[in-house]
């Protein structure tokens, strides 16, 4: 059982007087499951936003179908499974928080008192209590994220999809819905996140998704789609003297000079790190930092995005 | 917590008409266009003065009119950008997102409309009806039914604003709905005018024009307020059938179009 099912999604937009067709899609397939975060990263342009408007009925797919809890996209009973924030929300700016998520909360068909406990609950959740009462049109940025997260939560759905969350927050507001994104795979919730910092999703997906002009390229979970291999090894020493740099540049390892004292090292794979490390320690240097850089998502990324430059 | 695959569409349709309707009672403009409406109404009184013995006539159709203007200029303005706003704000991210219909998403939208045009007219009639009674001028129950019939003409034309809204923007929508109104309010005579000087072209376009105008002379009792004549209750009814009718085929026309359209 998949939560959220997508295969061979497309869309083209026509755009101007002239028509003109701008492919924003080509093939997205990927799926979500129970209790699981999901991450679609992906540049500027990519398609992200656009996977996410067809996944919740804004705008209709040219091509591929998908469901959401087994109801096709788009339709009513599919949305109702859905809780959506979109990227750099607008909301009424004449409510208050308290009276926005109880309208959201009553298009979603809760009654009153349910309404109004789960307002209550959420706005202290996403750290909006001190300004329940305040006009939406007082809310900073990051204010109207908050509440944009709150609306998306109201009615305690299983699958939640979130634009860009991060935009616009402070480090605060960040680590609230880190915290909350948690809160909700522990509730055995499902949650669809895009977005193009890869730190933050880095930080709280299971799985991923890579999206490239339009086609998720893989999918999988992180530590199946990074590469195992060093990529990189710095070391840094102390009192190495500059005679015995033509023995480390001999090694293939780079030498750096760092202030007056130090040096960097730097190889591209671990074994001759290692041996300059040990010949650095014989002609008595002191070690004050050693690091082997793995693979990291942005290098991933940057690997399939110049793949399929190299295709295309 | 409720979890209905279909939640109850009375309510869905409740919680967009009131927040509708709250978002245009807190709105500042709308409560300069009421005092300034208000103000044109009571003016009447000056303008009254002027008149020889008729003053009281004078009173009763500057009021009505200054109403009906009102009503209708909301209605335009307010109908226009009752869709388009949404989208250019991006406010109906949130809701077509949810588990609402597009169509009764509109219908919801245009009821908190409709609702706020009876506020609107409930506030101006009674400035009216104040004046009348202070002066101690005669009533007649024509007034509340010129009332009635121009509440009838406002949903027309909120509802047209609302059908092109579905497509088109504000500006656009604004210009083709003053547009029809006009042509709504020139209906007898344009029909007149086929009948007796119009060409065979005239006379071929007419028919079709008939059915899609909508017929706004239905909404005026300018002479029967002057002179406090009153009209039959079945004539309103009348009227009344016809206004609804009309609003609700170009709100089911602005579903249609509505619910194919992508939020880019």
């Amino acid at each position: 059982m998949v939560v959220l099912k997508a295969a061979g999604l497309a869309k083209t937009y026509r755009i101007g007087f002239w028509r003109k067709k701008v492919v924003a899609l080509r093939d997205a397939t990927f799926d979500v499951r129970p209790n699981e975060v999901f991450g679609l990263i992906g540049p500027n342009g990519a398609g992200k936003t656009t996977t996410i408007k067809i996944l919740t009925g804004l705008v209709t797919a040219d091509a591929g179908e998908g469901s959401l809890l087994g109801r096709p996209l788009g339709t009513v009973g599919a949305r109702h499974a859905l809780g959506y924030l979109p990227e750099q929300p607008y909301f009424y700016e004449h409510l208050t928080a308290e009276e926005l998520l109880d309208y959201y909360g009553a298009l979603y068909g809760m009654d009153r008192p349910t309404r109004q406990r789960r307002a209550a609950e959420l706005i202290e959740q996403v750290g909006l209590g001190h300004a329940s009462d305040r006009p939406i049109r007082k809310f900073s940025k990051g204010m109207m994220q908050r509440a944009g997260l709150a609306q998306a939560l109201i009615h305690d759905p299983e699958l939640v999809i979130l634009d860009e969350p991060k935009t616009g927050l402070d480090p605060i507001g960040r680590a609230q819905v880190d915290a909350i994104i948690r809160d909700l795979k522990a509730q055995g919730k499902a949650v669809f996140f895009a977005s193009h910092i890869l730190s933050d999703v880095e930080k709280v997906c299971d799985r991923v998704g890579i999206m490239v002009r339009g086609k998720v390229r893989d999918v999988g979970p992180l530590d199946k789609l990074l590469n195992a291999k060093v990529l990189e090894v710095e070391v840094l020493v102390e009192g190495l003297d500059e005679a015995r740099r033509p023995e480390i540049e001999a090694l293939g390892v780079t030498w750096e000079r760092r202030g007056e004292e130090q040096v960097l090292l730097r190889a591209e794979a671990a074994p001759p790190a290692r041996e300059a490390l040990a010949l650095a320690v014989r002609a008595g240097a002191a070690v004050r930092g050693y690091e082997e850089r793995r693979e990291h998502l942005e290098d991933l990324f940057l690997r399939m995005a110049k793949g399929q430059g190299d295709d295309a | 917590m409720t979890r209905e695959v279909s939640p109850p569409m009375g309510r869905q349709l409740g919680a967009i008409a009131w927040n509708t309707f709250r978002a245009a009672i807190r709105s500042r403009v709308l409560h300069g266009i009421v005092v300034l409406a208000a103000a044109l109404v009571l003016s009447s009184l000056a303008v009254g003065q002027l008149s020889v013995d008729n003053d009281a006539r004078v009173i009763r159709d500057m009021g009505t009119s200054f109403i009906s203007l009102t009503v209708v200029a909301v209605a335009i303005f307010s109908g226009v950008s009752l869709l388009q706003a949404e989208v250019q704000r991006k406010t109906i991210y949130t809701i077509v997102t949810k588990p609402v219909s597009r169509g009764l998403f509109i219908f919801g939208k245009f009821l908190g409309l409709a609702l706020t045009l009876l506020v609107i007219e409930a506030v101006l009639g009674g400035v009216l009806l104040l004046l009348i009674a202070v002066r101690g001028d005669p009533f007649g129950v024509v007034l509340i039914q010129s009332l009635l019939l121009t509440l009838g003409e406002g949903l027309v034309v909120a509802a047209i604003a609302t059908f092109f809204s579905s497509f088109s923007t504000p500006v656009t929508s604004g210009v083709v709905t003053f547009g029809l109104f006009v042509l709504g309010r020139l209906w007898e005579a344009l029909h007149r005018y086929a009948e007796t000087a119009g060409g065979e072209a005239l006379q071929l376009v007419m028919p079709v024009a008939e059915v899609l105008l909508p017929d706004l002379t239905l909404g005026r009792a300018d002479l029967e307020v002057a002179y406090l004549i009153p009209l039959h209750w079945s004539y309103v009814a009348y009227a009344a059938g016809y206004d609804l009718c009309y609003a609700g085929v170009a709100l089911l026309l602005a579903s249609l179009i509505f619910a194919r359209r992508d939020f880019v």
